[in-house]
């Protein structure tokens, strides 16, 4: 059995007498894609916020990757994406200078998958320093060692497939294809900022994904694509906690699916 | 004799213990103030994206202060300390203190605030990044008026540190006050109403003190007439600054104090 990423034990929260999350136990290991499922006012969003540490649990212990999410928030940053229900972005940013401003403030490392003109990359055993990604340790071209792990596809059609669609080319590109990109984010429609918030949480590989209806906005397509795109997630050992509505959504892509009263 | 080489060997293990501490922190608060920098990067570029923020932060106080200026140089009053007091207060309430509070009211609003608490960002490095621009800008405009105070008849001061201390303890009362303030101010097209009582607070009490000679302990309690005060005695030389130094020391504790027990990252449900 992998590693135990998430977990909670009695968790309990309340806003003054209503108690919004009783009693929760729950489990999410490494490689494991879990879905929580409930109506309105059941308090997914709320027991999400309480496993990320923006929220103090009123009740019980919560432990994200061995640490308490509420003491060691920062600590935590690079390894743990949480994406709200709703998106929340400066509106008059750009989608680039966004997804520039919110990988960065998450001092993550960059992967094959982010935007080719968005990325970022921290040198081993230096945290502070940012570079573009050019030369991985091993010297090996970051274009060539792309192209090599995505089974020669490469990381700029790969990005963009993942991140804003084959349909959506344009738009994906506008959207993500870094300075480039001179739309501000309060011109966006709701799905793309939801493309673009998805976007900033699989940027550098998180071991940890903690998503409040992520797919809710996006297009059948879109929606696909995402799908398949936690499923390689979850391939690669992310542990992964998402909310949805949907059932059927939630009985295709969780391993395990947990029912809020 | 057998003391001597444990106390260099744990004079050595305490030294090295040193090091590699200050050079862990050392290397957490470089990547720190670089993510800071990277928010106040993006907050500079809403900042000047915004023509509100641009016209009442960047520009109005310039021109308040040079048309300052441009009067004390005809009439006579209000030259040196004054002077540098009014321009210290039109930047300290229009650019740190109203442009802060707007902006804080504006990421609030759009859940930017509590999201910047899932980042990598300890909480005095996402206050630094948000208030940054603001600081650059009140710098700059101060730089500004400064070159141009000569040609309107202002002498140089015959002591700097009263000035120095009026900017930081005035920036920081300005940045705390914002953050209360802010709790208060739901949307950022409330904040030119919110704001209103700590500007009159920095200004009136500057314009009430350029009619009296001195200032009692009663006016000395308005922030803004403290910092006229001490900008004043930094162009008088010998007049006393302590009262005015610590009441400025006060107010910003009880301001600071304010601001943690009354700040939201999350807008009221």
């Amino acid at each position: 059995m992998n590693e135990i990423a998430i977990a909670a034990h009695g968790l309990s929260c309340r806003y003054g007498s209503y108690e919004a999350v009783r009693d929760v136990d729950l489990t999410v290991h490494a490689g494991e894609l879990v879905c929580l499922v409930g109506a309105n006012g059941s308090g997914k969003s709320t027991l999400l916020s309480v496993l990320r540490g923006l929220r103090r649990p009123d009740a019980g212990t919560v432990r994200l990757l061995g640490l308490d999410p509420a003491r060691h928030r920062t600590r935590l940053a690079p390894h743990v994406s949480f994406v709200a229900q709703d998106s929340r972005f400066t509106g008059a940013l750009t989608a680039a200078e966004t997804f520039h401003l919110w990988v960065g403030l998450q001092g993550r490392a960059p992967t094959e998958e982010d935007p080719p003109r968005t990325r970022v990359r921290q040198s081993p055993g230096d945290e502070s320093s940012r570079t573009r990604f050019r030369q991985p340790s091993d010297g090996e071209s970051s274009r060539r060692r792309g192209r090599r792990l995505l089974g020669g596809e490469s990381s700029r059609r790969r990005g963009r497939r993942l991140l804003g669609g084959e349909s959506s080319r344009r738009r994906g590109r506008r959207l993500l294809g870094g300075e480039s990109s001179r739309t501000q984010v309060r011109q966006l429609s709701g799905g793309e900022r939801r493309r673009l918030d998805l976007a900033v949480a699989l940027a550098g590989h998180p071991r940890v994904l903690l998503l409040d209806e992520p797919t809710a906005g996006l297009d059948p397509e879109a929606r696909d694509e995402f799908a398949a795109t936690l499923r390689e997630r979850r391939a690669a050992g992310a542990a992964i906690l998402l909310t949805t509505h949907l059932a059927n959504e939630a009985a295709a892509l969780a391993d395990h699916v947990l029912t809020l009263p | 004799m057998t003391g001597r080489p444990a106390l260099t060997r744990a004079g050595a293990l305490v030294s090295g213990l040193i090091r590699v501490v200050d050079v862990a922190s050392a290397r957490s608060l470089a990547s720190d103030l670089g993510h800071a920098l990277v928010l106040a990067r993006a907050e500079s570029l809403a900042l000047l994206r915004s023509p509100l923020a641009v016209v009442n932060a960047v520009l109005s106080p310039v021109a308040l202060g040079a048309g300052w200026l441009l009067l004390s140089e005809r009439t006579g009053r209000g030259t040196d300390g004054d002077a540098a007091g009014m321009l210290l207060i039109f930047v300290l309430s229009f650019v740190t203190y109203a442009g802060a509070t707007t902006a804080l009211a504006a990421r609030r609003a759009d859940l930017v605030l509590i999201r910047l608490r899932a980042t990598a960002l300890p909480t005095a490095g996402i206050v630094l990044g948000l208030v940054a621009p603001f600081l650059l800008v009140s710098v700059v405009q101060l730089g500004l008026l400064a070159a141009v105070a000569p040609a309107a008849g202002t002498s140089a001061p015959q002591r700097w540190w009263p000035l120095v201390f009026a900017f930081a303890f005035g920036t920081l009362v300005a940045v705390a006050l914002a953050f209360a303030t802010a709790a208060f101010t739901s949307a950022p097209e409330l904040a030119q109403l919110t704001t209103t009582p700590g500007v009159l607070a920095f200004a009136g009490g500057a314009f009430a003190l350029l009619n009296l000679p001195d200032a009692g302990w009663p006016l000395l309690i308005v922030p803004g007439a403290a910092l006229t005060e001490l900008t004043r005695a930094a162009w008088t030389g010998d007049a006393p600054v302590w009262p005015a130094v610590l009441t400025l020391v006060v107010t910003a504790a009880a301001t600071l104090l304010l601001t943690a027990r009354v700040f939201r990252w999350e807008p009221r449900r």
